[in-house]
C-alpha cells in the first residue's frame, strides 16, 4: 500500500526533529521483524525481515537494513543519523507462554506463601472466553511460573501504615540467603506485605541476594509494582523476574550490536502502556515491555488519529488467529483496568487489547451434537493453513470462505506470492460445512463470514458499550492482512461513522513505535481517605517526577508532565484519575480535589450517581512525562494518475446474492478517488471489500476511508 | 437445531444467544464498576439473570449462580399479585428480598426490571447482591442465634415498585435502608443494581431494534428450546438407575439436620427426589422451596450446560424437582432462612453435585465420565466485624476470603486447590492487603490447608486456612461466626475417593501474640501460640480483643477413585507442594519417601500391599458374599465396576470379576466394609474432635482389595444405597 507521511516545506515544526535525522522504530513479532523509518520531511520507508529465533538481533538489524535500502542509504548511516531509535517484541511473552523462562525463587512474608497459588480463587476462569467459563468440569488454574518448593517465607512483617511489625533481622536475611544459595536459580523475586508504603526489608533482602549470589536477576515488587494488593503485585515480580534474564541478555547485545553498527542515541523499549523506557534499563522492569507489540498499532492510530480529528478510535487488527481490539478516547489509548499475562493478574500497565480467536485461520465445524455451525477458536494456523493455501488444510476458515465468496482473489493474494486454490477452498467447505448443514456452498460461506463478522462486532461493542462508550462517536481503524477485508461488515453494524484503513497498514505498528511520543508513566499507591495531607502528597508528586524526567532525559525534545490522583469511593475499586492543575497542594487545593472526583464521576456514571457522605478515597499518584519528539506533520500526499484504477471486475456474494463487483488497484488509487460499492481494492497484504451501499474514498494523505451508509437493517 | 419448530435461521440465533449471554455478563460489569461494596467489587457475590416475558429464565450468569436461579419466582409472583395494582410499565423496577417470593435468603437483595419495547412487554432483567446487612437482631443479618421463626431475623420484603418510569422512589429508598447498620453501602449498591438492569434492558431494546422484536421474542424461545434439547441429549448418554446421597448438616455438637436426595435417571429426563430431607428448623438453616431450586440448579447447570448458554427454563423442563412441605428445603412461612446460602442451599447443592457426580462417574462416554465431578467445598466459614476502624471510621464486613476451599477431583484429573464453589465459576476473594487497608486486622497467614483435598486416584483441591488479630485498634466490638461441615465432612468423595476436610474455627483468646513478636519472632500457626483456645462449634457473636487470634479453615473437595490407586509420583510432589502431609501420604495414599522427600517406590509398594491386605482383614464380610466371573465380555460402568450376565441373569461385580449383586440392587451389599470414626477420612477432618456421633465406612471389593465406595454417616445409620446400576428401565 502507498502513501507518506510527507511535508512540503522541509522544515521541522518546534519541536519536531532536527534537520537530517531520523526516527526508526522496529517491532519483532514471532514470524517478521518490521521496521519503520521516518525522515525530517516525514517521509515513511519500511523494511521486513525475518525473525531468527535466539538471535533476534539479527532481525533488527536485518530490518533496519532493509527499510535503509528503501530510503537508497546505508545502515550505517541511517543508525548515525537515527535521534530516536525505539524497538518493540513480543520475545518475553512467547517465553512466558511456553513457560521456558528463568528458575525463580519467590521471597514472601512468611504465612503468605501460597498467595500467587490461591490466585484470588478467580485465576481458575481468568482469561477465558464466556462461553468457556460454562465448562466449570474443565476449569484449571495455570501452570506456576515458580517451583512449589521455590517459594520462601521471610520472617518479616511491615503493617498497612508501613510501619514495621517484626524487623527483618540479619540472621533472617543470612538464612533466606543460605537457602537461595542451595538452589540453583536464575532469579530472585522479593515480594513482600506492604512493601510499596515501606520498601526497606524488600531493599535489604535485594542488597544481600546481590551482595552474595552474584549474576542472579532480581526483582522487588516495591520497584516494579509499588500498588495495593499482594497477589497482582507478587505475580508481577515473579513475571518480571522469569522473563528478565533472557531480555536482559538480548537487550545487552542488541544495544552493543546497535552501537557497534552505528547507532549514537540511547535506543529506547516501547512499554506496553504505549510509554517508553531506556532500553538499557529496560529488562529491570521486563514485565512492562511484554505486550509492546500491539501497542505500537494503537500508538500510531492515535497519532494518524490527531491529524485526521479522530480523537476516538477502535483499533481493529485481524490477524492469521485473532482479532484484536483496542480504544483511544480523546487521543489517548485506553489502559486496561485489570491487565492479566498468560491469565496471570498484573500491575503492570498495558494498553487494553482484547482478543477473540476469530481470524482469517478461524475453522468453521458444525457442532455435531448441536448441529450448528460454528466458527473458531481453534485456527489453522500458518501451516497447514486454510484449505485454500493447498498445504495440506483440509478443513475449512474464514479465508476460506471468503475466497469462495469472490472476496479475494486467488492470483493477487499475498502479492501474488500465493497462489489460492478456490477447488480446495470449495471441497472443504462442500465436506464439512454445506453438506452437514443441508446448505449450498455459497449459503454456507457466506454463513462463517457471517458469525466471524459478527463476532469481531461483538468484541467491538464489548469495548465500548460495556465502558460506557458511544460507538457513533467513534472512527475504526482497521489494519492487519484481515483488517480491510472484514471492516465493512463489523464496522458497519456496530453504528460507527466510518472506517480508516491507513496507508501504512502493513507496518502499522512498527511506525507507532518509530514515531509515538515518549512517555513515561509513574506511579505509586499510598492509599489514604480525602482530605489528604498536602504535605504528604507534594512529597510522592515530586518523586514520581523526578524519576520521569531523569529517565526521559532526551535531551533534544521538549518535556511536559502531567499529574493525577486516583481516586473512588470508599470501597469501590475501580477509580477515577482526577488531575492536579499545580503544585504544590494546599489544604484549599486537596479540598478542590474532591469536587473535581464528583464531577468526573458523575460525568462518567450519569447524574445523581454519586453518594453523598459517603468517604472518598485517594488512592495512587501518578506522573505522566511526555517528550514531545513530533513527528512532521502529515501533508497531502502527492496526487496520482487514480483514472486505470480499475483493473476489471467479477462476481462476489454479499448477503448471499451475487454482484458483479468492480476490482481496484490498491496502489494506483489517488487522493480525492471515490469508489461505490461493491468493490474491492487490492493492495499488498490485503484486501479492501467494499459492500455494496458504501462509499470508499482516499483522503488526502493515501489513507482509505469507509463510509457506512446509515444504520444497516437486519442481515438477511 | 430447532429447525422443526422454528423458522428462525441458524445464524441469527447464534448471533441473538452470543448477544443477550454477554449482555446478561455487561450487567454484572457495570454492577461491579459503581457497586461501594467489597462484596459486590472484590469477591462478586452477586449474580443476574435474563428472564422472558412471563418470567422464565433464559440466561443466569457464572458469578454466585444460586443469587439469580429464583428471579424467575419473583418477576411470575409480579406478574400474578402486581399487573393490576400497583401494576408496572417501561421504566419501572422492582426491589424484593423475600425467600418466599424466590429470594435465596434476605441479604441476597434483588432488582428485577420489566424491558417493553413502546408498551410490548418482550422480557425482563434481574440482579440480586448480597448486602452485608440488612437488619434484624445480630450484625450482618445471617446469624440470628436463638431465632425461632422469620420474625427473629431480618424481616424481608416482598416486591415493591422502587424506580417509577425511571425515577427512584425516596420514601422506598427510606424504607429500605433504614432497617440495615451498612445504610451507606446499601445505597451506592442499590444504585448500581438500577444502573445494571437499566445497561440490561437498553441493549435487549437495542437487539429488538435491530433484528425486530419478533425475531428477538422468537430466539428467546428458541434459546430455552435449545437448551431443553442439549440437556436431554448429554442425559440420554447417560444409564438409567437411581443414585442416592445424604449429608448431616451441623447445628451444634450432636445435632444435626438430615438432608437427603433420591435421584433417579430414566431416558432423557431426572428426578432429584428430597422428600426424606427432615423436617424444617425453626429458623435460620432452611432454605424455601425457591431456594431448594435455585441449589439444584447451581449443580445442574455448571455440571450438565458445558459450553452453552446457563439455561434455567431449560433446565426445569426436563428436572423435576420434588420436597415435602415442611421439611429443611421447602420451609413454609414463617420458618426463618437468614443463613439459607451457606446452610441448607449450600448443602442441597452440593448433594446434588455429588449424586450427577456418581451418576456421571457410571458413563460409558469419556466426555461426561471425565466430567464426572466429587463434591466441591460446600460452605464456607463466615464472619461478620463491625466497629471503628484503624481511622476512627465506623466498619462493617462480611469476610469471605474462607470461600478459597477447595474444588472436587473429577473424573480425569484433581479438583482445582483452592478453587471455591462449584456454583460461583466468577467468586473471586480480596487480598489480603486489601482487608488489612479496610478494616483494623493483621493476618499471620493465609495459606492452603494441608491434608484438606480428598483422598483419591485424583485428589480433591485443598481448601484454606487464614488467621488474624486486631490491630491498630484496641478490639473489634462485633465478632460473627459461624460455620457448617465442622463435625462430617459434607463434601463427599466419589468412586472409592475420600470426602475432603471439615471447617473449623477457633478464637485463641488472650494469646502471647505479641511477646513472640517482642522477642523477634512471628508466629503464624496456631500451635506455636498460647492462650485460652476457644473453639467455635456452629455459630456465636462475640468480639476480638487486642492479642486475641483468629483462626478459620474451610475445607477442600471430594476426592476421586481408591487413593491406592494414585500415581505415587503425583503423592510425592503434593507432599513437595505442601498438599498432602508426609503422614497422609503413607496412612492413605501408601506411598512412602526417603528423607529427602523423594518417592521410595519399593517401599511404596511394599507399603500399599500391605495397605490392601489390611483392608481385607478390617473389612467385615460382605452382607451376600458371591462368586467369581471371568472379566472377558463383561460390560464396564465407570472405571471399578461392570455389569456380567450369569446364567442369563445380569449381575454387578467389581471390575476384577468378583460379583457384587443382582443388577439394579446396590452392589455395596456385595463389598466388604470398614468401619471407623469419621476423623479416619483424612487428618483434616474434624480436628478439634467435635463429631463422635460419625464414621467413616469404606467398602472394598473382597478380592482385589480395590476401594469402590466411601460414605460419611451418623453412627448407627444403615449402608448407603448409593447406585442401583443396570436396573431395566
Amino acid at each position: 500500500m502507498g502513501g507518506a507521511l510527507s511535508s512540503t516545506n522541509g522544515h521541522a515544526p518546534a519541536g519536531g526533529i532536527a534537520p537530517g535525522s531520523l526516527l526508526v522504530g522496529v517491532d519483532t513479532g514471532g514470524t517478521f521483524t518490521d521496521c519503520a523509518i521516518v525522515d525530517d520531511r516525514g517521509r515513511v520507508v519500511t523494511g521486513k525481515a525475518l525473525s531468527t529465533k535466539g538471535r533476534l538481533q539479527r532481525g533488527v538489524l536485518d530490518a533496519v537494513a532493509n527499510a535503509a535500502e528503501e530510503l537508497g542509504v546505508r545502515t550505517e548511516e541511517v543508525l548515525a543519523r537515527t535521534s530516536v531509535f525505539c524497538h518493540a517484541t513480543t520475545a518475553g511473552l512467547n517465553e512466558l507462554y511456553t513457560r521456558s523462562g528463568a528458575r525463580v525463587a519467590l521471597l514472601t512474608t512468611l504465612g503468605h506463601e501460597d498467595a500467587i497459588r490461591i490466585g484470588r480463587v478467580y485465576l481458575k476462569a481468568s482469561g477465558m472466553g464466556d462461553l468457556e467459563v460454562t465448562d466449570v468440569a474443565r476449569l484449571d488454574k495455570p501452570a506456576p511460573v515458580v517451583g512449589d518448593t521455590d517459594v520462601i517465607g521471610v520472617a518479616e512483617r511491615i503493617d498497612v501504615g508501613g510501619s514495621v511489625v517484626l524487623a527483618l533481622t540479619d540472621g533472617e536475611i543470612d538464612r533466606v540467603v543460605e537457602e537461595l544459595a542451595a538452589r540453583e536459580l536464575d532469579a530472585v523475586a522479593i515480594s513482600l506485605l506492604w512493601s510499596f508504603a515501606n520498601p526497606a526489608h524488600e531493599r535489604a533482602l535485594a542488597d544481600a541476594v546481590r551482595r552474595r549470589l552474584p549474576g542472579t536477576y532480581v526483582t522487588c515488587s516495591s520497584d516494579v509494582a509499588p500498588v495495593l494488593g499482594e497477589y497482582e503485585r507478587t505475580m508481577t515480580s515473579v513475571i518480571n523476574a522469569y522473563v528478565g534474564p533472557t531480555l536482559q541478555s538480548y537487550l545487552d547485545v542488541l544495544k552493543a550490536e546497535l552501537a557497534s553498527a552505528g547507532l549514537r542515541s540511547e535506543p529506547l523499549m516501547m512499554q506496553s502502556n504505549g510509554g517508553v523506557f531506556p532500553l538499557a534499563g529496560a529488562a529491570e522492569h521486563a514485565v512492562n515491555i511484554l505486550n509492546s507489540g500491539p501497542a505500537g498499532g494503537v500508538i500510531a492510530s492515535a497519532m494518524i488519529g490527531r491529524v485526521l480529528g479522530h480523537p476516538n478510535i477502535i483499533t481493529t487488527d485481524v490477524g492469521g488467529t485473532s482479532f484484536d481490539v483496542s480504544l483511544v478516547v480523546d487521543g489517548e489509548p485506553v489502559l486496561s483496568a485489570e491487565p492479566e499475562l498468560d491469565r496471570f493478574a498484573v500491575f503492570a500497565p498495558m494498553i487494553d487489547v482484547r482478543s477473540i480467536g476469530a481470524g482469517g485461520g478461524s475453522i468453521a465445524h458444525v457442532d455435531p451434537e448441536e448441529r450448528v455451525l460454528r466458527v473458531g477458536p481453534r485456527s489453522a494456523g500458518a501451516e497447514p493453513g486454510p484449505a485454500c493455501y493447498g498445504r495440506g488444510g483440509t478443513v475449512p476458515t474464514v479465508t476460506d470462505a471468503n475466497l469462495v465468496l469472490g472476496r479475494l482473489d486467488r492470483d493477487r493474494f499475498f502479492g501474488g506470492r500465493l497462489r489460492l486454490d478456490l477447488d480446495a477452498a470449495t471441497r472443504a467447505i462442500e465436506t464439512h460445512v454445506a453438506r452437514p448443514m443441508g446448505m449450498s456452498v455459497v449459503e454456507a460461506a457466506t454463513g462463517i463470514v457471517d458469525i466471524a463478522d459478527n463476532a469481531m462486532a461483538d468484541l467491538v461493542r464489548r469495548m465500548t458499550t460495556e465502558r460506557g462508550h458511544d460507538a457513533r462517536q467513534f472512527t475504526i481503524y482497521a489494519f492487519g492482512g484481515g483488517g480491510p477485508v472484514h471492516v465493512a461488515a463489523y464496522g458497519s453494524t456496530i453504528g460507527a461513522r466510518a472506517a480508516i484503513i491507513p496507508a501504512q497498514a502493513p507496518v502499522f505498528s512498527a511506525l507507532g513505535v518509530a514515531a509515538a511520543d515518549a512517555q513515561h508513566f509513574a506511579r505509586i499507591s499510598a492509599p489514604g481517605v480525602m482530605p489528604i495531607d498536602a504535605e504528604a502528597a507534594n512529597g510522592t508528586f515530586s518523586e514520581l517526577a523526578e524519576r520521569g524526567r531523569a529517565i526521559l532525559g532526551l535531551s533534544d525534545f521538549p518535556v511536559s508532565q502531567r499529574l493525577l490522583i486516583w481516586m473512588r469511593f470508599r470501597n469501590q475499586t475501580q477509580e477515577v484519575a482526577v488531575p492536579i492543575e499545580r503544585l504544590p497542594l494546599t489544604e484549599e487545593s486537596v479540598a478542590g480535589l474532591v469536587d473535581g472526583f464528583l464531577e468526573l464521576y458523575e460525568a462518567r456514571y450519569g447524574r445523581g450517581t454519586a453518594v453523598p457522605h459517603t468517604p472518598i478515597e485517594a488512592v495512587t499518584y501518578e506522573t505522566i512525562t511526555t517528550a514531545h519528539i513530533r513527528p512532521p506533520e502529515l501533508q497531502t500526499a502527492p496526487p496520482r494518475d487514480g483514472s486505470a484504477a480499475q483493473t476489471g471486475s467479477r462476481g462476489v456474494f454479499f448477503a448471499g446474492a451475487e454482484h458483479e463487483t468492480a476490482v481496484f488497484d490498491g496502489l494506483r488509487l489517488a487522493p480525492a478517488d471515490v469508489v461505490q460499492g461493491p468493490a474491492l481494492v487490492e493492495c499488498p497484504g490485503t484486501t479492501v471489500v467494499v459492500h455494496p451501499n458504501q462509499i470508499m474514498a482516499v483522503d488526502d494523505y493515501g489513507n482509505f476511508e469507509l463510509v457506512f451508509a446509515p444504520a444497516r437493517e437486519e442481515p438477511r | 437445531m430447532t429447525t422443526t419448530k422454528h423458522a428462525l435461521d441458524p445464524v441469527t440465533l447464534e448471533i441473538l444467544t452470543n448477544r443477550l449471554w454477554i449482555t446478561n455478563d455487561e450487567a454484572a460489569a457495570t454492577l461491579r464498576r459503581v457497586s461501594g461494596s467489597p462484596v459486590a467489587t472484590e469477591i462478586c457475590d452477586f449474580n443476574t439473570a435474563l428472564m422472558r416475558a412471563d418470567g422464565e429464565a433464559f440466561m443466569v450468569g457464572t458469578y454466585m449462580s444460586p443469587l439469580s436461579m429464583g428471579h424467575h419466582f419473583i418477576v411470575k409472583s409480579i406478574i400474578r399479585d402486581y399487573s393490576e395494582n400497583p401494576g408496572f410499565g417501561p421504566g419501572d423496577m422492582f426491589i424484593c428480598s423475600d425467600p418466599y417470593r424466590g429470594n435465596t435468603h434476605q441479604n441476597d437483595v434483588t432488582v428485577v426490571a420489566p424491558v417493553h419495547v413502546g408498551d410490548r412487554l418482550i422480557a425482563w432483567t434481574g440482579i440480586s447482591v448480597h448486602q452485608v446487612d440488612v437488619g434484624g437482631p445480630v450484625y450482618g443479618s445471617q446469624a440470628s442465634v436463638g431465632a425461632t421463626s422469620i420474625f427473629q431475623e431480618a424481616l424481608p420484603m416482598p416486591p415493591m415498585r422502587i424506580v417509577e418510569g425511571g425515577v427512584l422512589r425516596r420514601d422506598l429508598e427510606e424504607e429500605y435502608l433504614i432497617r440495615s447498620r451498612t445504610r451507606d453501602l446499601n445505597a451506592l449498591d442499590l444504585r448500581a443494581k438500577i444502573a445494571a438492569n437499566g445497561l440490561a434492558r437498553d441493549r435487549i431494546v437495542e437487539c429488538a431494534e435491530r433484528y425486530g422484536v419478533d425475531t428477538l421474542v422468537e430466539a428467546i424461545d428458541a434459546i430455552i428450546d435449545v437448551g431443553e434439547e442439549r440437556l436431554r441429549r448429554r442425559l440420554s448418554k447417560l444409564p438409567d438407575g437411581t443414585w442416592r446421597h445424604r449429608s448431616y448438616m451441623d447445628e451444634a455438637p450432636g445435632r444435626t439436620h438430615d438432608f437427603r436426595l433420591e435421584m433417579t435417571k430414566s431416558g432423557d429426563r431426572l428426578t432429584l427426589d428430597f422428600g426424606e430431607t427432615g423436617p424444617q428448623a425453626g429458623a435460620i438453616y432452611n432454605c424455601t422451596r425457591g431456594g431448594l431450586v435455585g441449589g439444584v440448579l447451581s449443580s445442574v447447570l455448571p455440571i450438565l450446560f458445558y459450553g452453552m448458554p446457563w439455561c434455567p427454563a431449560s433446565a426445569l423442563r426436563v428436572v423435576d424437582v420434588l420436597s415435602e412441605p415442611g421439611t429443611l428445603v421447602d420451609a413454609q412461612w414463617p420458618a426463618g432462612t437468614c443463613k439459607a446460602t451457606t446452610a441448607a442451599i449450600a448443602t442441597v447443592n452440593t448433594i446434588t453435585n455429588v449424586c450427577l457426580g456418581k451418576l456421571m462417574a457410571t458413563a460409558s462416554e469419556d466426555e461426561l465420565r471425565d466430567r464426572s465431578m466429587a463434591a466441591w467445598m460446600t460452605a464456607a466459614t463466615v464472619q461478620e466485624l463491625g466497629g471503628v476502624d484503624q481511622r476512627g471510621e465506623p466498619f462493617g464486613a462480611t469476610m469471605l476470603d474462607p470461600m478459597a476451599g477447595g474444588g472436587g477431583a473429577r473424573g480425569d484429573r484433581d479438583g482445582i486447590d483452592n478453587g471455591g464453589v462449584v456454583r460461583a465459576v466468577k467468586l473471586r476473594i480480596a487480598n489480603v492487603e486489601t482487608y488489612e487497608f479496610r478494616y483494623p486486622l493483621l493476618y499471620l497467614h493465609r495459606r492452603r490447608l494441608v491434608d484438606s483435598g480428598g483422598a483419591g486416584a485424583n485428589r480433591g483441591g485443598v481448601g484454606v486456612s487464614l488467621m488474624f488479630t486486631p490491630h491498630g485498634v484496641d478490639g473489634i466490638p462485633t465478632n460473627v461466626m459461624h460455620s457448617i461441615n465442622y463435625q462430617a465432612p459434607a463434601t463427599a468423595g466419589i468412586a472409592g475417593g475420600h470426602p475432603g476436610a471439615t471447617n473449623s474455627m477457633a478464637v485463641l483468646r488472650g494469646s502471647d501474640l505479641w511477646e513472640h513478636v517482642a522477642a523477634g519472632r512471628l508466629p503464624v500457626d496456631l500451635e506455636t501460640l498460647h492462650g485460652e483456645l476457644e473453639v467455635i462449634p456452629m455459630m456465636a457473636s462475640s468480639d476480638l480483643a487486642r492479642g486475641d487470634v483468629y483462626r478459620s479453615a474451610t475445607g477442600g473437595g471430594g476426592g476421586w477413585g481408591d487413593p491406592l490407586e494414585r500415581r505415587a509420583q503425583a503423592v510425592a510432589a503434593d507432599v513437595l507442594a505442601g498438599a498432602v502431609s508426609e503422614d497422609e501420604a503413607r496412612l492413605l495414599y501408601g506411598v512412602v519417601l526417603d528423607g529427602q522427600g523423594r518417592l521410595d517406590a519399593g517401599a511404596t509398594e511394599d507399603r500399599r500391599g500391605a495397605l490392601r491386605r489390611e483392608r481385607l482383614e478390617l473389612a467385615a464380610a460382605p452382607r451376600a458374599p458371591l462368586g467369581v466371573e471371568p472379566v472377558g465380555g463383561a460390560e464396564p460402568v465407570g472405571h471399578a465396576l461392570a455389569l456380567y450376565r450369569v446364567d442369563g441373569e445380569q449381575l454387578v461385580g467389581c471390575r476384577c470379576g468378583q460379583l457384587l449383586g443382582a443388577a439394579g440392587t446396590s452392589h455395596k451389599a456385595g463389598l466388604g466394609v470398614i468401619e471407623e470414626p469419621a476423623t479416619a477420612a483424612g487428618r483434616g477432618v474434624d480436628p478439634f474432635r467435635l463429631g463422635t456421633d460419625f464414621v467413616f465406612r469404606r467398602y472394598v471389593c473382597p478380592s482385589c482389595a480395590l476401594l469402590v465406595e466411601t460414605e460419611v454417616a451418623r453412627r448407627g445409620d444403615p449402608p448407603l444405597a448409593d447406585a442401583e446400576i443396570g436396573r431395566t428401565p
